[in-house]
């Protein structure tokens, strides 16, 4: 793939995020191996939707410092990092989706919830330690919860999903997601003894425990 | 159509689609000088709102309309504040409805919002600003959320973050406990958000959803 075609790649897969929900807003952040030391950067704070190929910077992975674009994302030490620990990857995706951000709040793991999960994430999904956005702790805390797996939780954050081509990294992402939102509901229900799904679960069990 | 209204328009089409509002229990205004303000007439559901139903009024404290009345008062002694959502999503309403506030579990919340989410006993304004005091909204007890930010971007922002805080705070309770940052670190990430990260940015955003 060329360096032009990953791009223009990054762009799609945020357009894409966009529309499955796994991101709101210009939050998250997309990058693409271009070698050992390079990579291509998602720009902090601007729409997807409205994002060109030029916009997108080269990041060397060593230093951080970057050329052409615009000010890349302030998470770039994150995305370095796995980079830097992982030379099969070449796509990190960086969100906060709704229901892996529940369980990132609560600092769970979701166990494993479909043969899907457990190819795609490698195993159970763990939530990192927190870690300030943007610094060396949070990059060092999610790399101990990304050990032998392709995406992890950040507490009081979001969600990291990576893989050896973008497709990939998407699918474990999007995964993530579906499996934690399983994992609430079924949760839920257990915990109220149904057996019949319904929309207001969560609340009713959340009124239960909050009420005594 | 002036930008003013074109932006509230905006605001109020993101509002609805990222399923912020409650049939026709909202409003929604906007700041025009120290003396007046654009403001959604009540009982309207946002989805059906247009032009028309976005009436300018007189800052006015003495009002008989009770939103009319809250959001002169909240104009009048916070000079910073120029766009105000009183709202009701879904899991914001359900906690509203328990006199819980809302913990900094979420780091983007304790930016945006501030190192809590309080509740206000009332809409009357001495509740309300015991509740916002070094926040940017606040939940109102059996009525939803308000927030008080400098622009209508910041403001579906806010309501966003705010919201998602809501349901990892609900669900948390389904797989866990929901757990918060320290409060000390959530404060200072609030304060550094509003005078640092944002401040250029939110200047830019007031002058383009006020310039005609």
């Amino acid at each position: 793939m060329t360096e032009q075609e990953k791009r223009e790649l990054i762009i799609a897969t945020g357009i894409r995020m966009l529309e499955e929900n796994l991101v709101q807003g210009t939050w998250g952040n997309i990058s693409m191996r271009i070698d050992e030391t390079h990579m291509l950067c998602t720009p902090s704070g601007l729409d997807y939707k409205d994002l060109t190929p030029e916009d997108i910077p080269v990041v060397y992975i060593n230093t951080l410092e970057w050329t052409g674009g615009k000010k890349p994302t302030s998470e770039k030490k994150l995305h370095a990092a796995i980079y830097k620990e992982r030379p099969n990857v070449t796509a990190v995706l960086h969100s906060h989706p709704l229901n892996c951000s529940v369980i990132a709040c609560a600092k769970e793991i979701v166990p494993v919830m479909s043969e899907e999960m457990r190819e795609l994430v490698g195993g159970s999904i763990k939530t990192a330690e927190y870690g300030i956005p943007g610094t060396k702790t949070m990059a060092n805390n999610t790399m101990v919860a990304l050990k032998d797996r392709n995406g992890s939780l950040l507490a009081h954050h979001g969600a990291v999903s990576c893989g050896e081509d973008m497709e990939t990294a998407f699918n474990t992402l999007k995964c993530m997601e579906n499996s934690s939102h399983d994992y609430i509901v079924k949760s839920a229900m257990e915990e109220l003894g149904e057996t019949k799904q319904t929309k207001d679960v969560t609340k009713r069990l959340f009124l239960k425990k909050i009420n005594g | 159509m002036n930008n003013q209204i074109k932006s509230m328009l905006d605001a109020l089409e993101n509002l609805v689609r990222e399923n912020l509002t409650e049939q026709g229990r909202d409003t929604l205004s906007h700041r025009i000088s120290d003396s007046e303000m654009y403001i959604t007439k009540s009982g309207v559901d946002f989805k059906d709102i247009t032009e028309n139903d976005i009436q300018k009024v007189t800052i006015d404290v003495n009002s008989t309309n009770n939103e009319v009345k809250l959001h002169s008062e909240i104009y009048t002694h916070n000079p910073n504040c120029n766009a105000i959502c009183h709202t009701h999503p879904f899991y914001c309403d359900t906690i509203s409805e328990t006199g819980k506030k809302i913990p900094p579990i979420l780091d983007d919340m304790a930016q945006i919002v501030g190192p809590s989410a309080k509740v206000a006993k009332s809409t009357n304004y001495s509740d309300v600003k015991k509740a916002l005091k070094r926040r940017n909204c606040c939940l109102i007890q059996n009525d939803g959320i308000i927030a008080t930010t400098r622009t209508l971007n910041e403001c579906v922002t806010a309501c966003l973050v705010l919201e998602k805080a809501g349901k990892c705070f609900i669900e948390g309770y389904a797989i866990g406990t929901p757990k918060a940052l320290p409060t000390w670190e959530a404060a200072i990430m609030h304060i550094v958000y509003l005078k640092k990260y944002s401040k250029a940015n939110q200047a830019n955003k007031l002058s383009q959803e006020k310039e005609d």
